[in-house]
C-alpha cells in the first residue's frame, strides 16, 4: 500500500478550503463577517469531511480490491461508496447549516450537492492518479531491489567459498611459473586487480571515478588479450572528472555488456568509446547485434536501478540502426 | 649494498621476490629468505639488521607483526601480502611500505625509489606505533554510508547512526539528531557489514546500536521492549527468538 502525506494535510486541507472560500468570497463581493465565517466554516469542513472521507475509500479500496487483482469491482465500488458518501456527506453538512445558519436555501440544496460531487469525482482521479503513481514508483524500485538481492545474494556466497588468501596466493603462484612471459605476468596483475576491486566494491555505493577507470582498464586489457585486433576500447576521460562518483563495476559492466551482444571479429571488429562531456559518461559502440543472446536487458536494469537510489537524472539509451550508446550520469558527493 | 631479507612462506613467491629485487637493483643483496615468525625472530636476533625487509604478513606460524613483538627491528620494512584486510593504508607511514601480491614489478620499483629516499633521512621504524595502528585499524565494518536525500548525495558516518530500519521494503538510516535517510542496503547486508558489538539486530525490522538504546522494558521472559533515542515511530520489540542473545549483548 503506498504511503499518502498525511502530515501534511493538517495544512493543506485548511489552506485549500480557504482559498476556495477566499475567491468565492471576493468574486461575489461578500463583505459581512457573520455570512463570511459561516461560508469559510463550510469551506473547511465540506473541504475536511470530502477530502478524508474519499481518501479513506480509495485506500481501502487500494488495500482490499487492488487494481491489478480485481479492477471491476474495485471501479464500481469506487463510484457507488464515493457517490453515497459524499451524497450524505453534503447534505447532512448542507440540513445542518439550513437548521443553524442563512447561507443557503432549501430549493438549491439538489444544485449544491450535485456540485461537490462533480468536485469529489475530480478529487477521486487526483487520488487515485497519485496513489498509481506511487505504485509504480515502489514497484519498479523493488523490482529492482529485489533483483539485487538475489545477485547480492549469490555474490555473497561465492565470496564465502572463496578464500581471498587462497585466490590471491594462487595467482601470485602463476605469476611465479610464468615469470620469463612478461604477456602473461601482465594479465594475472590484471586478472587480480579486477578481482579485488570485485570482491571489495560490494559493500561500496558509490567509488571515484579514478578507481573506476583505473579499473576499467585493467579489465580492457584482459579482454583485448583475448581479442587482440578486433575489439578497439578507446577511453577518454580526462582527470578533470576524476573526483565524481559512480556506482562501483558501472563502466565494467557497461563494456561487457557490448562484449556480450555484438559479433567481434576480424570483419566486424568492435568499436568501444568510453567519453566524459559536462557531468556525464557515454559509453558508445557500433551496433552489430549477435545472434542467439538471450538480451534480457538485465545489465542495464541494474544500472538503472543503482542510479535511482541516488540521483533523478536519467541513463539514457539510445540505440540506432548502427550504434548503441548509454549515457550514465557522474554524481557529486557532498562530505 | 642493501641487505634485504625475504620473509615469505611460499618458496616461489620468496624466489620471484628476490629475482625482482636483483634484477630492479644491483645493489640489492639477499642474505637469506626464510619462511615462518620463529626463524626470522632467530635470524634477527643473531645477525645485523638488515636495510630492508619485505615482509608477508601471513606466515607459516603466524602473523608477521609478531615478530616485532619479540625482536628490535630497524629496518626499512615493505610488507606483502594476498588481501588487504588489516586497513593497510595506514602503512604507508615513514619506513613502511606495502604491496600486494602478485607483485607488480613498477610498485615495487616505486617502493624502492621510497625507500632510497628515506634510507638518506635515516629514520628507524616505529614499530610500536605501527602495532597501535594495526590494532586499531584491524576493523573491516563499513565506516560510512552513501545517502540520496532530496536529490543531493551525501555521506552519514557509520558513528553518526543511531539505527536502521526496513519499511515497505525499503531501509533506512536513523542518525543521533533523527534525522532519516534511505540507505541502498538490504538490512541483511548491513548487519553483515557492522561490528556486532555496537549493532544489534533486534527484529525483522531494526538494526539499533548500543548507544541509541535509551530505555529497555522487560514486559515478559521472552517479551523486551525497547525505546531509542531519538526515539522510533514504531514499537520496537526484541525478538522473542533474539532475547537471550540480547541481554549477552547488552552484557558485552
Amino acid at each position: 500500500m503506498p504511503n499518502y502525506f498525511n502530515r501534511y494535510l493538517v495544512f493543506l486541507i485548511p489552506l485549500v478550503a480557504i482559498i476556495i472560500v477566499g475567491i468565492f468570497l471576493i468574486s461575489y463581493g461578500i463583505t459581512d463577517t457573520g455570512t463570511s465565517l459561516q461560508y469559510i466554516f463550510h469551506g473547511i469542513v465540506m473541504t475536511a469531511g470530502i477530502w478524508l472521507g474519499c481518501m479513506t475509500i480509495v485506500m481501502y479500496l487500494w488495500k482490499k480490491f487492488p487494481w491489478e487483482q480485481s479492477p471491476f469491482i474495485h471501479l464500481v465500488l469506487e463510484i457507488l461508496l464515493i457517490l453515497t458518501y459524499t451524497v450524505a456527506f453534503s447534505s447532512a453538512l448542507y440540513l445542518f447549516e439550513l437548521k443553524f445558519g442563512g447561507i443557503h436555501k432549501l430549493e438549491n440544496i439538489g444544485m449544491e450537492v450535485f456540485t461537490t460531487l462533480l468536485i469529489t469525482f475530480f478529487i477521486t482521479s487526483i487520488h487515485e492518479s497519485i496513489f498509481f503513481y506511487q505504485q509504480w514508483k515502489y514497484n519498479f524500485s523493488k523490482s529492482v531491489r529485489l533483483e539485487r538481492d538475489n545477485i547480492e545474494a549469490r555474490y555473497e556466497a561465492l565470496r564465502a567459498q572463496i578464500n581471498p588468501h587462497f585466490l590471491f596466493n594462487s595467482l601470485n603462484s602463476l605469476t611465479t611459473m610464468a615469470e620469463d612471459n612478461k604477456p602473461v605476468v601482465e594479465y594475472i596483475r590484471n586478472l587480480s586487480e579486477l578481482l579485488r576491486y570485485m570482491l571489495k566494491s560490494g559493500e561500496k555505493e558509490l567509488v571515484l571515478l579514478r578507481d573506476e577507470i583505473s579499473i576499467l582498464n585493467s579489465y580492457i586489457s584482459l579482454q583485448q588479450m583475448r581479442f587482440p585486433g578486433t575489439l578497439h576500447i578507446k577511453v577518454d576521460v580526462g582527470e578533470r572528472y576524476y573526483h565524481y562518483a559512480v556506482p562501483p563495476l558501472v563502466l565494467q559492466m557497461l563494456v561487457e555488456n557490448c562484449l556480450k551482444h555484438n559479433i567481434i571479429s576480424r570483419e566486424n571488429p568492435l568499436n568501444i568509446e568510453i567519453s566524459a562531456l559536462k557531468e556525464s559518461i557515454t559509453v558508445t559502440n557500433n551496433l552489430q547485434k549477435k545472434n542467439g543472446v538471450d538480451s534480457t536487458g538485465q545489465g542495464l536494469k541494474n544500472i538503472i536501478g543503482r542510479y535511482h537510489f541516488f540521483t533523478a537524472r536519467k541513463v539514457e539509451i539510445i540505440e540506432t540502426d548502427d550504434s548503441f550508446k548509454v549515457i550514465i550520469p557522474l554524481l557529486q558527493v557532498e562530505l | 649494498m642493501i641487505s634485504t631479507l625475504i620473509i615469505e612462506d611460499e618458496e616461489p613467491a620468496g624466489l620471484r621476490l628476490k629475482n625482482l629485487l636483483t634484477s630492479l637493483d644491483q645493489d640489492i643483496e639477499i642474505p637469506a629468505i626464510l619462511d615462518t615468525v620463529q626463524s626470522a625472530v632467530n635470524w634477527l636476533e643473531n645477525h645485523p639488521q638488515p636495510d630492508l625487509i619485505m615482509l608477508d604478513i601471513q606466515l607459516g606460524d603466524g602473523l608477521s607483526f609478531d615478530i616485532f613483538r619479540k625482536v628490535k627491528v630497524n629496518s626499512y620494512v615493505i610488507f606483502t601480502t594476498a588481501y588487504d584486510e588489516y586497513a593497510i593504508k595506514a602503512f604507508e607511514l615513514n619506513s613502511i611500505d606495502y604491496l600486494l601480491k602478485p607483485v607488480d614489478e613498477t610498485k615495487l620499483a616505486l617502493s624502492l625509489a621510497k625507500y632510497r629516499k628515506l634510507s638518506s633521512i635515516s629514520q628507524s621504524v616505529d614499530i610500536g606505533k605501527l602495532l597501535e595502528t594495526i590494532e586499531l585499524k584491524n576493523d573491516k565494518f563499513k565506516k560510512r554510508f552513501v545517502v540520496s536525500i532530496a536529490n543531493k548525495i551525501k555521506v552519514v558516518n557509520t558513528s553518526e547512526a543511531a539505527y536502521f530500519y526496513s519499511k515497505e521494503k525499503s531501509t533506512y538510516l536513523c542518525t543521533y539528531d533523527n534525522r532519516h535517510y534511505p540507505v541502498d542496503f538490504s538490512l541483511d547486508n548491513i548487519e553483515l557489514m557492522l561490528n556486532p558489538e555496537h549493532f544489534f539486530r533486534i527484529n525483522r525490522q531494526h538494526l539499533v546500536s548500543f548507544k541509541s538504546i535509551a530505555k529497555i522494558d522487560i514486559l515478559s521472559k521472552s517479551r523486551i521492549k525497547i525505546e531509542t533515542n531519538p526515539p522510533s515511530d514504531e514499537e520496537i520489540l526484541v525478538s522473542s527468538a533474539r532475547t537471550s542473545d540480547f541481554r549477552q549483548w547488552l552484557d558485552k
